[in-house]
């Protein structure tokens, strides 16, 4: 099984500004969920512990799984994925906030705005998905396509000011927004859609 | 307490209880993936974090001195 760790640059803990030496086994004496321990993540949870560097991490000890993570009281740094630096960042964002504009046209379409809708589908950058939403939201009094479009625009803030992780959360929470049925998740959907864009963009195996 | 939604005056009301290890699991993941994608968040803790360190070498651990000692021994209770 393997498991990786986001860290910020040098190597430190995103929470404790622990320094981690790659290669080098680390102890703790016991381990609880976010307090003690070597925290790491399964595939499908990376796009919740997003930082600036992901590393291939060595797990050791009883391993406790969660339901976003695992945690073990012995862990060591194996190698640094290079595929995640800061162009792969941006790249993850964008489509984050393409996953906005597409929830927003859906919106639109689906009450008969289809020209707006295809607006919003036909941008490809970030200031065409905002100004085909501004122009969207201006055109109709439809309250949930007005909040959807203002949520573009959100996006397309949050892209040219956030580091990725906000761009993330802000796609899955218009996901939640935009569930249909009520035992939906679409916070934890989009998350999962996150999670197959980061395995495939960075070539992540979780066996091997 | 719903990562989706969690806003950032809980967040702030939690710096100290996550510092403790006094957070439920759960609220634990809530309030780490909140400071990921909030900066203003993540430098609060990052700041509160940073004082906790240095408490220890600002504490004045050394003995109180006899002279300071006898003045607040001769005061009633």
């Amino acid at each position: 099984m393997r498991y990786w760790k986001f860290l910020r640059a040098g190597a430190r803990g995103q929470f404790t500004g622990y320094r981690w030496t790659p290669g080098v086994w680390a102890h703790s004496e016991r381990t609880r969920p976010c307090g003690a321990g070597f925290h790491a993540c399964r595939t499908g949870d990376l796009p919740y512990w997003l930082g600036e560097e992901l590393w291939l991490i060595d797990l050791d000890g009883p391993i406790t799984e969660l339901d976003r993570k695992v945690v073990a009281p012995t862990a060591m740094l194996v190698e640094r994925v290079t595929a995640w630096d800061a162009a792969a960042g941006r790249e993850f964002a964008l489509d984050c906030v393409r996953r906005v504009a597409e929830y927003a046209a859906a919106e639109l379409a689906d009450h008969g705005l289809t020209g707006d809708a295809e607006d919003l589908r036909a941008a490809t950058d970030p200031a065409g998905w905002a100004a085909a939403a501004a122009a969207a939201a201006d055109r109709t009094d439809l309250a949930s396509a007005v909040l959807l479009c203002g949520y573009v625009q959100d996006a397309v803030e949050t892209f040219d000011g956030y580091p990725a992780p906000a761009s993330a959360y802000l796609a899955a929470r218009v996901a939640d927004e935009c569930a249909r049925e009520p035992a939906a998740d679409g916070y934890a959907d989009e998350r999962s859609r996150q999670a197959r864009w980061l395995v495939d963009r960075l070539e992540l195996t979780q066996s091997g | 307490m719903n990562p989706a939604t969690v806003s950032c005056e809980i967040i702030v009301g939690l710096i100290g209880r996550w510092h403790d290890g006094a957070l439920p699991p759960a609220d634990g993941d809530a309030y780490e993936q909140h400071l990921l994608c909030c900066p203003p968040c993540l430098t609060l803790a990052e700041n509160y974090r940073r004082a906790l360190g240095a408490l220890p070498t600002v504490a004045n651990t050394s003995a109180v001195p006899a002279d300071l000692r006898a003045l607040f021994d001769g005061r009633p209770g």
